[in-house]
Protein backbone atom coordinates (compact mmCIF):
# COMPACT_ATOMS: atom_id res chain seq x y z
CA UNK A 1 0.00 0.00 0.00
CA UNK A 2 1.12 3.68 -0.40
CA UNK A 3 2.35 5.16 2.03
CA UNK A 4 1.85 9.23 3.41
CA UNK A 5 2.15 11.94 1.13
CA UNK A 6 2.67 14.61 3.59
CA UNK A 7 3.78 13.43 7.28
CA UNK A 8 3.09 16.15 10.06
CA UNK A 9 4.41 15.02 13.14
CA UNK A 10 4.60 17.50 17.08
CA UNK A 11 3.57 20.79 14.76
CA UNK A 12 3.55 23.38 17.64
CA UNK A 13 2.33 27.55 17.11
CA UNK A 14 3.29 29.64 19.80
CA UNK A 15 2.99 33.48 19.41
CA UNK A 16 4.84 35.27 21.99
CA UNK A 17 7.55 33.83 24.89
CA UNK A 18 6.84 30.41 25.52
CA UNK A 19 7.02 29.16 29.36
CA UNK A 20 7.43 25.77 30.63
CA UNK A 21 4.23 26.01 31.53
CA UNK A 22 2.65 26.49 28.38
CA UNK A 23 1.50 23.45 26.99
CA UNK A 24 -0.01 22.19 30.48
CA UNK A 25 -2.29 25.63 30.84
CA UNK A 26 -3.39 25.24 27.78
CA UNK A 27 -6.02 22.87 25.47
CA UNK A 28 -9.05 21.49 25.70
CA UNK A 29 -9.08 20.59 29.13
CA UNK A 30 -8.34 23.75 30.31
CA UNK A 31 -10.66 25.60 27.76
CA UNK A 32 -8.06 28.20 26.38
CA UNK A 33 -5.07 28.81 24.34
CA UNK A 34 -3.98 31.25 26.08
CA UNK A 35 -1.07 31.09 28.61
CA UNK A 36 -2.01 32.06 32.04
CA UNK A 37 2.03 32.18 33.27
CA UNK A 38 2.90 33.92 30.14
CA UNK A 39 0.42 35.33 28.52
CA UNK A 40 1.63 33.37 25.13
CA UNK A 41 -1.19 32.12 22.63
CA UNK A 42 -0.58 28.01 22.21
CA UNK A 43 -2.37 28.62 18.36
CA UNK A 44 -1.64 24.67 18.28
CA UNK A 45 0.33 22.05 19.89
CA UNK A 46 1.36 18.42 19.27
CA UNK A 47 0.15 18.19 16.12
CA UNK A 48 0.41 14.89 13.94
CA UNK A 49 -1.27 13.65 10.75
CA UNK A 50 -1.10 11.94 8.06
CA UNK A 51 -2.18 12.91 4.29
CA UNK A 52 -2.18 9.61 1.70
CA UNK A 53 -2.44 10.46 -1.98
CA UNK A 54 -5.82 11.11 -3.38
CA UNK A 55 -7.55 11.22 -0.33
CA UNK A 56 -9.47 14.21 1.41
CA UNK A 57 -8.23 15.15 4.76
CA UNK A 58 -10.87 17.63 6.59
CA UNK A 59 -9.93 20.09 9.93
CA UNK A 60 -12.93 20.88 11.62
CA UNK A 61 -13.33 22.89 14.50
CA UNK A 62 -14.00 26.30 16.02
CA UNK A 63 -12.69 29.52 15.29
CA UNK A 64 -9.61 29.91 17.14
CA UNK A 65 -8.80 26.14 17.28
CA UNK A 66 -5.92 26.19 14.85
CA UNK A 67 -7.07 24.82 12.05
CA UNK A 68 -6.16 27.48 9.94
CA UNK A 69 -2.75 27.77 11.55
CA UNK A 70 -1.82 24.37 10.85
CA UNK A 71 -2.69 25.16 6.78
CA UNK A 72 -0.62 28.34 7.24
CA UNK A 73 2.28 26.49 8.30
CA UNK A 74 1.75 23.49 5.47
CA UNK A 75 1.71 26.53 2.93
CA UNK A 76 4.43 28.05 4.23
CA UNK A 77 2.60 31.24 5.10
CA UNK A 78 3.88 30.85 8.75
CA UNK A 79 6.81 28.90 10.41
CA UNK A 80 6.36 26.68 13.46
CA UNK A 81 7.61 26.69 16.73
CA UNK A 82 8.58 23.06 16.84
CA UNK A 83 7.54 20.46 14.59
CA UNK A 84 8.13 18.42 11.06
CA UNK A 85 6.52 18.06 7.88
CA UNK A 86 7.83 15.66 5.74
CA UNK A 87 6.26 15.29 2.03
CA UNK A 88 6.89 13.15 -0.77
CA UNK A 89 7.92 15.97 -3.31
CA UNK A 90 10.41 17.70 -0.98
CA UNK A 91 13.68 15.58 -0.70
CA UNK A 92 11.80 12.36 -0.95
CA UNK A 93 10.25 12.95 2.42
CA UNK A 94 13.56 12.64 3.86
CA UNK A 95 13.52 16.03 5.49
CA UNK A 96 10.91 18.10 7.20
CA UNK A 97 9.72 20.77 4.68
CA UNK A 98 10.40 23.39 7.78
CA UNK A 99 13.97 23.29 7.28
CA UNK A 100 13.49 24.35 3.79
CA UNK A 101 15.40 26.97 2.41
CA UNK A 102 13.68 30.07 1.10
CA UNK A 103 14.31 29.40 -2.97
CA UNK A 104 13.06 25.77 -1.80
CA UNK A 105 9.79 26.93 0.01
CA UNK A 106 9.28 29.21 -2.89
CA UNK A 107 9.41 26.26 -5.28
CA UNK A 108 7.10 24.00 -2.88
CA UNK A 109 4.47 26.91 -3.00
CA UNK A 110 4.92 27.43 -6.69
CA UNK A 111 5.09 23.72 -8.02
CA UNK A 112 3.77 21.34 -5.40
CA UNK A 113 0.99 23.35 -3.52
CA UNK A 114 -2.37 25.24 -4.00
CA UNK A 115 -4.23 27.09 -1.70
CA UNK A 116 -7.52 28.71 -1.77
CA UNK A 117 -7.72 31.12 0.99
CA UNK A 118 -11.11 32.42 3.24
CA UNK A 119 -10.67 35.72 2.28
CA UNK A 120 -10.41 36.11 -1.97
CA UNK A 121 -8.20 38.77 -1.14
CA UNK A 122 -5.28 36.70 0.49
CA UNK A 123 -5.13 34.38 -2.73
CA UNK A 124 -6.12 37.18 -5.42
CA UNK A 125 -4.80 40.32 -6.61
CA UNK A 126 -8.09 42.41 -7.03
CA UNK A 127 -6.46 44.45 -9.35
CA UNK A 128 -5.17 42.63 -11.56
CA UNK A 129 -7.79 40.41 -14.04
CA UNK A 130 -9.36 37.00 -13.42
CA UNK A 131 -6.91 35.69 -16.86
CA UNK A 132 -3.95 37.77 -15.02
CA UNK A 133 -4.27 36.32 -11.86
CA UNK A 134 -3.28 32.80 -13.21
CA UNK A 135 -1.29 34.22 -15.29
CA UNK A 136 0.68 35.49 -12.57
CA UNK A 137 1.11 32.34 -11.08
CA UNK A 138 1.98 30.45 -14.44
CA UNK A 139 4.45 33.03 -15.00
CA UNK A 140 6.07 32.13 -11.60
CA UNK A 141 6.59 28.72 -12.59
CA UNK A 142 8.34 29.54 -15.28
CA UNK A 143 5.52 29.59 -18.06
CA UNK A 144 6.75 31.60 -20.95
CA UNK A 145 4.49 31.51 -24.06
CA UNK A 146 1.80 33.60 -23.91
CA UNK A 147 -0.71 32.07 -25.83
CA UNK A 148 -0.07 28.58 -23.54
CA UNK A 149 -0.53 30.83 -20.15
CA UNK A 150 -4.01 32.17 -21.80
CA UNK A 151 -5.08 28.96 -23.24
CA UNK A 152 -4.04 27.53 -19.16
CA UNK A 153 -5.85 30.83 -18.15
CA UNK A 154 -9.18 30.31 -19.96
CA UNK A 155 -9.18 26.55 -19.77
CA UNK A 156 -9.14 26.26 -15.80
CA UNK A 157 -12.09 29.75 -15.61
CA UNK A 158 -13.30 27.08 -17.68
CA UNK A 159 -13.27 24.74 -15.56
CA UNK A 160 -14.30 26.34 -12.49
CA UNK A 161 -17.60 27.66 -14.04
CA UNK A 162 -16.07 31.48 -14.58
CA UNK A 163 -17.42 32.75 -17.84
CA UNK A 164 -14.69 33.26 -20.13
CA UNK A 165 -15.62 36.64 -21.38
CA UNK A 166 -14.64 37.88 -17.47
CA UNK A 167 -11.19 36.94 -18.37
CA UNK A 168 -10.04 40.04 -18.38
CA UNK A 169 -12.12 41.96 -15.63
CA UNK A 170 -10.93 42.36 -12.44
CA UNK A 171 -12.00 40.16 -9.50
CA UNK A 172 -12.95 43.59 -7.24
CA UNK A 173 -15.91 43.65 -9.02
CA UNK A 174 -16.86 39.77 -8.99
CA UNK A 175 -19.41 38.37 -6.92
CA UNK A 176 -18.41 36.53 -3.33
CA UNK A 177 -18.52 33.12 -5.15
CA UNK A 178 -17.36 34.21 -8.53
CA UNK A 179 -13.78 35.76 -6.31
CA UNK A 180 -13.65 31.93 -5.21
CA UNK A 181 -13.70 30.76 -8.53
CA UNK A 182 -10.96 32.39 -9.66
CA UNK A 183 -9.42 32.03 -6.65
CA UNK A 184 -9.65 28.02 -6.91
CA UNK A 185 -8.74 28.25 -10.42
CA UNK A 186 -5.58 30.02 -9.87
CA UNK A 187 -4.49 27.41 -7.42
CA UNK A 188 -4.96 24.71 -9.73
CA UNK A 189 -3.75 25.98 -12.43
CA UNK A 190 -0.21 24.58 -11.71
CA UNK A 191 -1.81 21.20 -11.01
CA UNK A 192 -0.31 21.27 -7.53
CA UNK A 193 -0.08 17.58 -5.73
CA UNK A 194 -1.70 18.91 -2.14
CA UNK A 195 -4.37 21.36 -2.11
CA UNK A 196 -5.30 23.42 0.70
CA UNK A 197 -8.46 24.59 1.43
CA UNK A 198 -9.33 27.21 4.28
CA UNK A 199 -13.16 27.97 4.83
CA UNK A 200 -12.97 27.34 0.93
CA UNK A 201 -17.33 28.19 1.33
CA UNK A 202 -17.36 30.17 4.48
CA UNK A 203 -18.61 34.13 3.93
CA UNK A 204 -20.46 32.74 0.70
CA UNK A 205 -24.42 32.52 0.27
CA UNK A 206 -25.48 29.17 1.25
CA UNK A 207 -27.10 28.86 -2.83
CA UNK A 208 -23.68 29.98 -3.44
CA UNK A 209 -21.66 27.56 -1.25
CA UNK A 210 -23.75 24.50 -2.71
CA UNK A 211 -21.92 25.36 -6.42
CA UNK A 212 -18.39 25.83 -4.98
CA UNK A 213 -18.64 22.92 -3.11
CA UNK A 214 -19.91 20.69 -5.45
CA UNK A 215 -17.29 22.05 -7.88
CA UNK A 216 -14.44 21.49 -5.56
CA UNK A 217 -15.30 17.98 -4.51
CA UNK A 218 -16.13 16.76 -8.67
CA UNK A 219 -12.70 18.24 -9.17
CA UNK A 220 -11.33 16.38 -6.37
CA UNK A 221 -12.53 12.73 -7.60
CA UNK A 222 -11.83 13.37 -11.10
CA UNK A 223 -8.18 14.65 -10.78
CA UNK A 224 -7.65 12.11 -7.71
CA UNK A 225 -6.16 15.45 -6.18
CA UNK A 226 -5.00 14.86 -2.42
CA UNK A 227 -6.88 17.93 -0.65
CA UNK A 228 -6.68 19.29 3.13
CA UNK A 229 -10.06 21.20 4.00
CA UNK A 230 -10.11 23.21 6.96
CA UNK A 231 -13.67 24.22 7.75
CA UNK A 232 -15.89 24.95 11.16
CA UNK A 233 -18.84 23.80 9.39
CA UNK A 234 -19.77 20.32 9.43
CA UNK A 235 -21.78 19.95 6.03
CA UNK A 236 -18.25 20.82 4.03
CA UNK A 237 -16.57 18.32 5.72
CA UNK A 238 -19.48 15.56 5.40
CA UNK A 239 -19.36 16.11 1.76
CA UNK A 240 -15.55 16.69 1.48
CA UNK A 241 -13.10 14.68 3.58
CA UNK A 242 -12.43 10.89 3.74
CA UNK A 243 -11.15 11.50 7.01
CA UNK A 244 -10.92 14.02 9.73
CA UNK A 245 -9.15 15.84 12.60
CA UNK A 246 -11.39 17.69 15.28
CA UNK A 247 -9.61 21.03 17.00
CA UNK A 248 -10.24 22.54 19.74
CA UNK A 249 -8.30 25.15 21.24
CA UNK A 250 -4.97 24.49 19.43
CA UNK A 251 -4.80 20.35 20.07
CA UNK A 252 -6.01 17.32 18.15
CA UNK A 253 -9.41 16.02 20.49
CA UNK A 254 -10.27 13.53 17.89
CA UNK A 255 -9.73 11.83 14.53
CA UNK A 256 -11.54 9.27 12.16
CA UNK A 257 -12.94 8.14 9.33
CA UNK A 258 -15.44 11.05 8.93
CA UNK A 259 -18.59 8.76 8.73
CA UNK A 260 -17.43 7.77 12.13
CA UNK A 261 -16.65 11.29 13.27
CA UNK A 262 -20.31 12.23 12.62
CA UNK A 263 -22.52 9.22 13.43
CA UNK A 264 -20.14 8.25 16.54
CA UNK A 265 -17.87 10.90 17.69
CA UNK A 266 -16.04 9.70 20.82
CA UNK A 267 -15.18 13.25 22.57
CA UNK A 268 -17.16 15.66 24.35
CA UNK A 269 -16.37 18.05 22.35
CA UNK A 270 -17.37 16.67 19.29
CA UNK A 271 -20.64 15.25 20.47
CA UNK A 272 -21.39 18.85 20.87
CA UNK A 273 -20.20 19.67 17.61
CA UNK A 274 -22.23 17.23 16.09
CA UNK A 275 -25.57 17.84 18.07
CA UNK A 276 -25.64 21.43 17.39
CA UNK A 277 -25.52 21.15 13.68
CA UNK A 278 -28.11 18.74 13.59
CA UNK B 1 -13.58 -28.28 1.34
CA UNK B 2 -12.75 -24.47 1.09
CA UNK B 3 -14.39 -22.18 4.13
CA UNK B 4 -16.45 -20.17 2.48
CA UNK B 5 -17.37 -17.84 5.25
CA UNK B 6 -16.78 -14.30 4.44
CA UNK B 7 -17.53 -12.46 7.82
CA UNK B 8 -17.62 -13.52 11.11
CA UNK B 9 -18.96 -11.23 14.22
CA UNK B 10 -17.74 -12.30 17.95
CA UNK B 11 -19.13 -11.26 20.90
CA UNK B 12 -19.67 -7.71 19.00
CA UNK B 13 -20.59 -5.10 21.59
CA UNK B 14 -20.96 -1.34 20.99
CA UNK B 15 -21.60 0.97 24.19
CA UNK B 16 -21.94 4.94 23.21
CA UNK B 17 -21.28 7.72 26.16
CA UNK B 18 -23.48 10.47 25.95
CA UNK B 19 -20.93 13.20 27.19
CA UNK B 20 -24.03 15.75 26.79
CA UNK B 21 -26.34 13.70 29.06
CA UNK B 22 -24.37 13.18 32.01
CA UNK B 23 -21.86 10.47 30.42
CA UNK B 24 -25.45 8.49 29.86
CA UNK B 25 -24.50 5.32 28.86
CA UNK B 26 -26.28 2.82 25.83
CA UNK B 27 -26.00 -0.53 25.56
CA UNK B 28 -26.45 -0.34 21.70
CA UNK B 29 -24.84 -3.80 20.89
CA UNK B 30 -24.11 -6.84 23.39
CA UNK B 31 -22.16 -10.03 22.78
CA UNK B 32 -23.58 -10.56 19.36
CA UNK B 33 -22.21 -13.43 17.40
CA UNK B 34 -22.85 -14.58 13.95
CA UNK B 35 -20.67 -16.03 11.02
CA UNK B 36 -22.08 -15.11 6.80
CA UNK B 37 -20.77 -17.49 4.16
CA UNK B 38 -19.93 -16.29 1.19
CA UNK B 39 -23.37 -15.33 -1.45
CA UNK B 40 -25.50 -15.76 1.67
CA UNK B 41 -28.38 -13.40 2.11
CA UNK B 42 -28.90 -12.16 5.51
CA UNK B 43 -31.47 -10.71 6.77
CA UNK B 44 -31.51 -8.34 9.88
CA UNK B 45 -34.96 -7.94 11.48
CA UNK B 46 -35.96 -6.45 14.86
CA UNK B 47 -37.82 -4.07 16.98
CA UNK B 48 -37.37 -0.36 16.09
CA UNK B 49 -33.90 0.24 18.62
CA UNK B 50 -32.62 -3.46 18.67
CA UNK B 51 -29.68 -2.76 17.35
CA UNK B 52 -30.17 -3.35 13.83
CA UNK B 53 -28.74 0.13 12.23
CA UNK B 54 -25.69 -0.11 14.58
CA UNK B 55 -25.11 -3.60 13.25
CA UNK B 56 -24.64 -2.44 9.95
CA UNK B 57 -22.94 0.59 11.27
CA UNK B 58 -20.04 -1.63 13.03
CA UNK B 59 -19.47 -3.74 10.01
CA UNK B 60 -18.95 -0.25 7.78
CA UNK B 61 -16.64 1.13 10.81
CA UNK B 62 -19.02 4.16 11.07
CA UNK B 63 -19.63 3.14 14.47
CA UNK B 64 -16.39 2.20 16.75
CA UNK B 65 -17.06 -1.57 17.93
CA UNK B 66 -16.58 -1.84 22.07
CA UNK B 67 -16.13 -5.20 22.29
CA UNK B 68 -15.38 -8.47 20.22
CA UNK B 69 -14.21 -8.74 16.38
CA UNK B 70 -15.40 -8.89 13.22
CA UNK B 71 -13.63 -11.04 11.36
CA UNK B 72 -13.52 -10.45 7.31
CA UNK B 73 -12.21 -12.35 4.58
CA UNK B 74 -11.02 -10.35 1.91
CA UNK B 75 -10.51 -11.41 -1.76
CA UNK B 76 -7.09 -11.70 -1.35
CA UNK B 77 -7.70 -14.32 1.23
CA UNK B 78 -6.35 -11.97 4.31
CA UNK B 79 -8.23 -11.91 7.52
CA UNK B 80 -9.21 -8.33 8.56
CA UNK B 81 -10.72 -7.47 11.77
CA UNK B 82 -13.13 -4.63 10.71
CA UNK B 83 -13.18 -3.44 14.29
CA UNK B 84 -9.38 -2.60 14.63
CA UNK B 85 -8.32 -2.16 11.32
CA UNK B 86 -6.42 0.68 10.18
CA UNK B 87 -8.55 3.74 8.78
CA UNK B 88 -6.70 3.41 5.62
CA UNK B 89 -7.60 -0.79 5.37
CA UNK B 90 -10.94 0.27 5.64
CA UNK B 91 -11.11 2.95 3.19
CA UNK B 92 -9.58 0.56 0.90
CA UNK B 93 -12.15 -2.43 1.60
CA UNK B 94 -14.53 0.28 0.99
CA UNK B 95 -13.59 1.12 -2.29
CA UNK B 96 -13.10 -2.05 -3.27
CA UNK B 97 -15.68 -4.41 -1.87
CA UNK B 98 -18.06 -3.08 0.99
CA UNK B 99 -20.59 -0.92 0.68
CA UNK B 100 -23.35 0.20 2.81
CA UNK B 101 -26.40 1.64 1.17
CA UNK B 102 -28.20 4.04 4.12
CA UNK B 103 -31.92 4.17 4.72
CA UNK B 104 -32.43 7.44 2.46
CA UNK B 105 -30.70 9.35 -0.53
CA UNK B 106 -27.79 11.37 0.60
CA UNK B 107 -26.55 13.52 -2.32
CA UNK B 108 -24.55 16.30 -3.20
CA UNK B 109 -26.41 19.00 -5.02
CA UNK B 110 -26.51 20.00 -8.29
CA UNK B 111 -26.74 16.22 -9.47
CA UNK B 112 -29.28 14.94 -11.56
CA UNK B 113 -30.53 11.01 -10.72
CA UNK B 114 -28.45 9.69 -13.66
CA UNK B 115 -25.11 11.77 -12.66
CA UNK B 116 -25.62 9.55 -9.30
CA UNK B 117 -26.60 6.64 -10.72
CA UNK B 118 -23.64 6.75 -13.21
CA UNK B 119 -20.77 7.93 -10.96
CA UNK B 120 -20.04 4.70 -9.45
CA UNK B 121 -19.19 3.59 -12.50
CA UNK B 122 -17.15 6.24 -13.61
CA UNK B 123 -15.50 6.55 -10.64
CA UNK B 124 -14.33 2.45 -10.95
CA UNK B 125 -13.18 3.07 -14.69
CA UNK B 126 -16.29 2.77 -17.28
CA UNK B 127 -16.13 5.23 -20.21
CA UNK B 128 -18.86 7.52 -19.13
CA UNK B 129 -21.20 7.14 -22.35
CA UNK B 130 -21.46 3.12 -20.92
CA UNK B 131 -21.90 4.08 -17.13
CA UNK B 132 -24.81 6.64 -18.29
CA UNK B 133 -26.33 4.16 -20.56
CA UNK B 134 -26.36 1.70 -17.88
CA UNK B 135 -27.17 3.94 -14.96
CA UNK B 136 -29.99 4.71 -17.31
CA UNK B 137 -31.41 1.37 -17.94
CA UNK B 138 -31.20 0.57 -13.98
CA UNK B 139 -33.56 3.43 -12.63
CA UNK B 140 -35.96 2.70 -16.03
CA UNK B 141 -35.86 -0.79 -14.36
CA UNK B 142 -36.40 0.79 -10.96
CA UNK B 143 -39.47 3.01 -12.36
CA UNK B 144 -37.52 6.19 -12.67
CA UNK B 145 -38.37 7.21 -16.40
CA UNK B 146 -36.30 9.65 -18.73
CA UNK B 147 -37.32 12.60 -17.30
CA UNK B 148 -37.11 12.42 -13.50
CA UNK B 149 -34.02 11.20 -14.71
CA UNK B 150 -32.07 14.43 -15.83
CA UNK B 151 -33.89 16.07 -12.48
CA UNK B 152 -32.55 16.25 -9.05
CA UNK B 153 -33.67 14.14 -6.62
CA UNK B 154 -33.88 16.67 -3.67
CA UNK B 155 -37.28 16.96 -5.49
CA UNK B 156 -38.38 13.60 -5.97
CA UNK B 157 -40.81 12.04 -3.65
CA UNK B 158 -39.27 9.22 -0.36
CA UNK B 159 -39.63 6.11 -2.45
CA UNK B 160 -38.26 7.86 -6.12
CA UNK B 161 -35.42 8.42 -4.19
CA UNK B 162 -35.23 5.22 -2.09
CA UNK B 163 -35.16 3.30 -5.63
CA UNK B 164 -32.33 6.18 -6.90
CA UNK B 165 -30.54 5.43 -3.76
CA UNK B 166 -31.07 1.21 -4.69
CA UNK B 167 -30.07 1.79 -8.35
CA UNK B 168 -26.52 3.86 -7.18
CA UNK B 169 -25.89 0.91 -4.69
CA UNK B 170 -26.29 -2.33 -7.31
CA UNK B 171 -25.22 -0.82 -10.06
CA UNK B 172 -21.68 -1.49 -9.38
CA UNK B 173 -22.18 -4.11 -6.77
CA UNK B 174 -19.43 -4.66 -4.64
CA UNK B 175 -18.38 -7.99 -3.12
CA UNK B 176 -20.41 -7.42 0.65
CA UNK B 177 -23.29 -5.33 0.69
CA UNK B 178 -24.96 -3.16 3.87
CA UNK B 179 -27.92 -2.46 2.81
CA UNK B 180 -30.31 -0.32 5.43
CA UNK B 181 -33.50 -0.73 4.46
CA UNK B 182 -33.70 -0.10 1.16
CA UNK B 183 -37.47 -0.37 0.81
CA UNK B 184 -39.03 1.01 3.40
CA UNK B 185 -40.52 4.00 1.71
CA UNK B 186 -42.39 1.27 -1.28
CA UNK B 187 -45.48 0.29 -2.53
CA UNK B 188 -45.61 -2.96 -3.81
CA UNK B 189 -45.19 -2.69 -6.75
CA UNK B 190 -41.71 -0.62 -6.57
CA UNK B 191 -40.80 -3.27 -3.75
CA UNK B 192 -41.17 -6.23 -6.64
CA UNK B 193 -38.87 -3.86 -8.80
CA UNK B 194 -36.14 -3.70 -6.17
CA UNK B 195 -36.56 -7.13 -5.17
CA UNK B 196 -35.62 -7.99 -8.88
CA UNK B 197 -32.50 -5.59 -8.79
CA UNK B 198 -31.53 -7.35 -5.40
CA UNK B 199 -32.13 -10.83 -6.66
CA UNK B 200 -29.33 -10.32 -9.36
CA UNK B 201 -26.68 -8.80 -7.25
CA UNK B 202 -27.49 -12.01 -5.17
CA UNK B 203 -26.67 -14.08 -8.46
CA UNK B 204 -23.99 -12.47 -9.24
CA UNK B 205 -22.42 -13.89 -6.23
CA UNK B 206 -21.61 -10.74 -3.65
CA UNK B 207 -23.16 -11.22 0.24
CA UNK B 208 -26.00 -9.15 1.22
CA UNK B 209 -26.96 -8.22 5.03
CA UNK B 210 -29.75 -6.20 5.24
CA UNK B 211 -32.24 -5.18 7.50
CA UNK B 212 -35.62 -5.56 6.01
CA UNK B 213 -39.62 -4.88 7.39
CA UNK B 214 -41.11 -6.80 4.58
CA UNK B 215 -42.21 -10.41 4.57
CA UNK B 216 -42.26 -11.09 1.18
CA UNK B 217 -39.06 -10.05 0.20
CA UNK B 218 -37.36 -11.93 3.20
CA UNK B 219 -39.24 -15.07 1.74
CA UNK B 220 -38.33 -14.75 -1.57
CA UNK B 221 -34.16 -13.67 -0.75
CA UNK B 222 -33.28 -14.49 2.68
CA UNK B 223 -30.94 -17.73 3.32
CA UNK B 224 -31.44 -16.89 6.74
CA UNK B 225 -32.12 -14.19 9.02
CA UNK B 226 -30.76 -12.56 12.14
CA UNK B 227 -33.48 -11.52 15.01
CA UNK B 228 -32.30 -8.82 16.91
CA UNK B 229 -33.51 -7.57 20.48
CA UNK B 230 -32.26 -4.83 23.07
CA UNK B 231 -29.01 -5.15 21.06
CA UNK B 232 -28.42 -9.36 21.53
CA UNK B 233 -29.27 -11.49 18.90
CA UNK B 234 -32.55 -13.25 19.87
CA UNK B 235 -32.95 -15.72 17.13
CA UNK B 236 -30.89 -16.83 13.90
CA UNK B 237 -31.69 -19.51 11.68
CA UNK B 238 -32.93 -19.95 7.96
CA UNK B 239 -36.03 -18.17 7.48
CA UNK B 240 -38.31 -21.27 8.55
CA UNK B 241 -36.59 -21.46 11.37
CA UNK B 242 -37.13 -18.60 13.06
CA UNK B 243 -40.42 -16.66 14.21
CA UNK B 244 -40.23 -12.76 12.32
CA UNK B 245 -44.36 -12.37 12.52
CA UNK B 246 -43.13 -10.02 15.49
CA UNK B 247 -40.98 -8.10 13.22
CA UNK B 248 -42.14 -8.15 9.70
CA UNK B 249 -45.12 -6.66 8.21
CA UNK B 250 -47.85 -8.26 6.98
CA UNK B 251 -47.30 -10.33 3.70
CA UNK B 252 -48.08 -7.85 0.96
CA UNK B 253 -48.16 -9.53 -2.46
CA UNK B 254 -47.18 -7.43 -5.30
CA UNK B 255 -49.73 -7.17 -7.60
CA UNK B 256 -48.32 -8.63 -11.30
N1 LIG C 1 -0.23 36.07 14.68
C1 LIG C 1 -0.92 35.73 15.77
N2 LIG C 1 -0.69 36.28 16.96
C2 LIG C 1 -1.36 35.92 18.05
N3 LIG C 1 -2.33 35.00 18.05
C3 LIG C 1 -2.60 34.41 16.89
C4 LIG C 1 -1.93 34.74 15.68
N4 LIG C 1 -2.42 33.98 14.68
C5 LIG C 1 -3.36 33.20 15.23
N5 LIG C 1 -3.45 33.47 16.55
C6 LIG C 1 -4.34 32.84 17.49
O1 LIG C 1 -4.16 31.44 17.39
C7 LIG C 1 -5.39 30.80 17.58
C8 LIG C 1 -5.66 29.84 16.41
O2 LIG C 1 -5.96 30.59 15.24
P1 LIG C 1 -6.41 29.97 13.87
O3 LIG C 1 -6.51 31.08 12.91
O4 LIG C 1 -5.52 28.86 13.50
O5 LIG C 1 -7.83 29.45 14.24
P2 LIG C 1 -8.93 28.78 13.29
O6 LIG C 1 -9.23 27.48 13.90
O7 LIG C 1 -8.50 28.80 11.89
O8 LIG C 1 -10.12 29.77 13.54
P3 LIG C 1 -11.26 30.35 12.51
O9 LIG C 1 -12.26 29.30 12.44
O10 LIG C 1 -11.73 31.58 13.25
O11 LIG C 1 -10.57 30.67 11.24
C9 LIG C 1 -6.44 31.92 17.78
O12 LIG C 1 -6.62 32.13 19.18
C10 LIG C 1 -5.78 33.12 17.17
O13 LIG C 1 -6.24 34.33 17.74
MG1 LIG D 1 -9.44 29.67 10.18
ZN1 LIG E 1 3.44 30.06 28.85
Amino acid sequence: MTGPILSVSDLSVIHGNECPDCRTSTGPEVGTNTCASCGAVVACTDVSFDVYPGQVLGIVGESGSGKSTVLQCIYQDLAPTRGDALFAEFEQGDRSIWQANRRQRRELRTYSMGMVYQNPRQGLNLLVTAGGNIAERLLAADWRRVEDIRDTASHFLNRTEVPINRMDDFPAFFSGGMQQRVQIAKALANNPTLMLLDEPTTGLDVSVQAGVLDLLREIQSSKGMTVIVVSHDLAVIRLLADRTLVMRHGQVVESGLTDQILEDPQHSYTQLLVNSAA
Amino acid sequence: MLDSRILSVQSLGKAITLHLLGEKQVQALDDVTFDVSDGEFVAVVGLSGSGKSSLLKCLYRTYLATAGSILYQASTGQDIDLASASEQDILKLRRNEIRYVPQFLKSAPRLSALDIVARPLVESGYDADIAYSEASRILSELGIGSDLQSSFPSLFSGGEQQRVNVARAVVAPSRLMLLDEPTSALDAENRERVFHQLQKVKDGGSTIIGVFHDRWLLRHLADRVVVMEHGKVAQIGTRDEVAIARYVGAETVPAS
